[in-house]
């Protein structure tokens, strides 16, 4: 029992650093743009520090940032360092991982969009609550570090933020990440498999608290948790849990409040966790009633926590080569290159380290080229702001741009579909279900991506072409559970079923937009 | 270091104490399909139909079942090969016989309905015509 509980926290923390992989990066690149490029005095002009908008700001550039939980502690560190208050800082870093365009466009495609609406306004409101309460209790949490001497230009600026990237690698930051992780490990020590599937359900008053305490260790990417918030709605469950989910889920893990209490002390980090608690409880409870959907029918279970528990049961063997092949199914294409380049970081960060015990890089970085000091060179030198200026607009224009890559126009995701399909009714036909039940979520994720590009692409989707999606979705849950239960007469009729609803999906993609 | 060592373990605890309850849920997987349900979008029109020929003697379950049935109007319809201006005319007609079944009494309503209901049953054999699958029409006799 304990070995398979052992390969089951390696699985969950290997699957969880690929998920926060771009992420991470994202965060790091972030970070050395503020302290290089940036400079404190412009990250605070940025959050509109000592400002009546300081804590909207920073929620709405933490709707814009592409970046998770983990990948948030580096930034919430730098901004610390600029002198940022505590409120902003909190605000920036609780809302940050819950939401980028690419979940939020995601969410306004489920059933109830005004649902997402209606937990993106609470979530402002979560943030700004907490963050003038805190400000107003603790007033002197701000405190600027000694600032690095301003990176002189060509290829220095360049090195500079690399080399301030893999330097964080090699900082705390790292240490709070791998303590973020380890909620992972308790809760899939504590959550056998398939554990927590109708314990959120909609009639269950609890719902929200144990949502709450589960959130808390639990580490999801913004996609996940939205994918998560998706499934909890389709099947009818708390929508106070739901929400509980994608504040604490999404948005904080040890990691952070570990940060929390050793740079603002433990009162200060209790207060806040109290109040955060206390207000995602409250909100939860209140939506609980007028956002519950009323058009669906309850399911009893929900397979969207399936992820945080043990995914052993006790019965499987060779768990070492059952972790790494679950590890390489699961790794998409994205998170592989992110991986890579974090190594990447992590060898120059190894490589920075080293050089600067021989050369005093700082001060090369900040001396002024010799050809310059001549006067020989004419080219005009463009500021450090506007290098950093440019880099964050390109990472919100690259977040929205990405969006169009991730959803693909329909003829793209229906062709994804059409092969996944063989994959599925073919494997579940010959009863190799292992094969099946790893390419079904496959089929359901283009499922939804085919739904939000075409929402990107037109702006709305017809509710003909959102039930023509809503069926095959339902059938491939069928044919889960047909599979989960090895009923073999079901499963031949669902594969006739899902067949035929692929056919007509497509048709309704293809032909009738 | 020692006051976050401290929290994690409270929140191991606590998490130990709320999922006592979390059993392993391996018996019983599936979504509940009520009883009612009809298997195809041509039984839910002729279920309809046959309910709203009997509606003077309805009982309260009679009248949530013909509520059911007309909600799951739309995703049965989608589960045909109609086109998609028939399939919004089927749900413009599950939206009224939601909003006026309430009415039924009144002459004017329950004549609007017995329209409507003729209305779907003709959209039904078009879906059943142009059923490329043969799914649409029972096997055997229905049993409402």
């Amino acid at each position: 029992m304990i070995e398979h509980q052992f390969w089951g926290a390696v699985l969950r923390v290997m699957q969880a650093v690929a998920q926060a992989s771009p992420f991470i990066l994202t965060g790091l690149i972030i970070t050395a743009v503020f302290r290089r490029l940036l400079g404190q005095a412009n990250v605070r002009y940025l959050f509109g520090e000592g400002t009546r908008r300081s804590l909207p700001q920073a929620w709405a550039m933490g709707m814009l940032l592409p970046v998770c939980s983990l990948g948030v502690i580096p930034i919430v560190r730098e901004m610390k360092r600029a002198g940022l208050s505590g409120g902003t800082i909190l605000a920036f870093g609780l809302t940050a991982p819950l939401f980028n365009p690419l979940s939020v466009l995601y969410g306004l495609t489920l059933s109830e969009p005004f649902t997402i609406f209606a937990f993106m306004l609470a979530s402002l409101v979560v943030v700004t609550c907490i963050g003038l309460l805190f400000d107003y209790c603790f007033p002197n949490s701000t405190h600027a570090e000694a600032e690095p001497a301003p990176v002189q230009w060509g290829i220095k600026r360049v090195l500079a933020v690399l080399g301030t990237m893999g330097r964080e690698c090699w900082s705390r930051s790292t240490l709070y990440m791998l303590v973020g992780l380890s909620g992972l490990i308790v809760l899939s020590v504590v959550l056998p498999k398939a554990s927590f599937q109708s314990s959120v359900n909609a009639d269950n008053p609890w719902a929200p608290l144990l949502m709450t305490f589960v959130a808390v260790p639990a580490y999801a990417t913004p996609m996940l948790a939205m994918s998560q918030l998706g499934s909890m709605f389709q099947h009818g469950n708390s929508v106070g849990a739901a929400f509980a989910l994608l504040i604490l889920g999404a948005g904080l893990n040890f990691g952070i409040i570990l940060w929390m209490f050793q740079a603002y002390g433990g009162k200060r980090a209790l207060a806040w966790m109290g109040i955060l608690l206390g207000v995602v409880l409250g909100l939860g409870y209140t939506l609980e009633k007028p956002l519950t959907p009323t058009d669906i029918e309850v399911a009893n279970h929900t397979h969207a926590f399936d992820v945080y528990c043990c995914p052993y049961a006790g019965n499987e063997s060779r768990l070492g080569e059952e972790t790494w092949r679950a590890f390489r199914n699961d790794l998409r294409p994205e998170e592989s290159i992110s991986l890579y380049a974090l190594l990447a970081a992590f060898l120059l960060g190894l490589g920075w380290l080293l050089l600067e015990r021989r050369y005093d890089l700082e001060r090369w970085l900040s001396s002024i080229p010799e050809e310059h000091a001549r006067g020989v060179k004419l080219d005009f030198v463009l500021p450090n702001w506007i290098l950093g200026a440019t880099a964050i607009v390109a990472l919100f224009i690259m977040s929205i741009a990405m969006c169009f890559a991730y959803y693909p126009p329909p003829g793209e995701c229906l062709d994804e579909m059409y092969i996944v399909k063989g994959e599925v009714l073919s494997s579940a036909l010959s009863q190799n279900y292992a094969h099946a039940l790893h390419w079904l979520p496959v089929w359901e994720d283009w499922n939804r991506r085919l739904q939000v590009g075409v929402y990107l692409r037109k702006g709305r989707l017809s509710e003909y072409h959102r039930m023509k999606a809503r069926v095959v979705q339902n059938e491939l849950e069928l044919l889960e559970h047909a599979m989960e239960d090895d009923e073999r007469d079901e499963i031949r009729q669902l594969t006739t079923g899902l067949a035929r609803a692929q056919l007509r999906l497509s048709r309704a993609y293809r032909e009738e937009l | 270091m020692k006051l976050s060592g401290c929290i994690n373990v409270v929140f191991s605890l606590c998490g130990c104490w709320l999922l006592m309850g979390c059993q392993t849920d391996s018996e019983e997987h599936g979504h509940e399909i009520p009883a009612h349900k009809p298997a195809s979008f041509y039984r839910a029109a002729d279920s309809l139909n046959k309910r709203w020929s009997v509606c003077d003697n309805w009982s309260a379950e009679d009248r949530q079942q013909f509520v059911d049935i007309a909600g799951w109007l739309p995703e049965l319809a989608a589960q045909t090969e109609l086109s998609r201006l028939e399939w919004e005319r089927v749900q413009e007609l599950s939206q009224t016989l939601l909003a006026e079944v309430q009415n039924r009494q009144d002459k004017n309503v329950a004549a609007t309905l017995t329209r409507l209901l003729t209305e779907l049953a003709d959209l039904a054999e078009t879906a059943a015509r142009v059923d490329q699958f043969h799914s649409q029409l029972p096997e055997k006799p229905s049993d409402d």
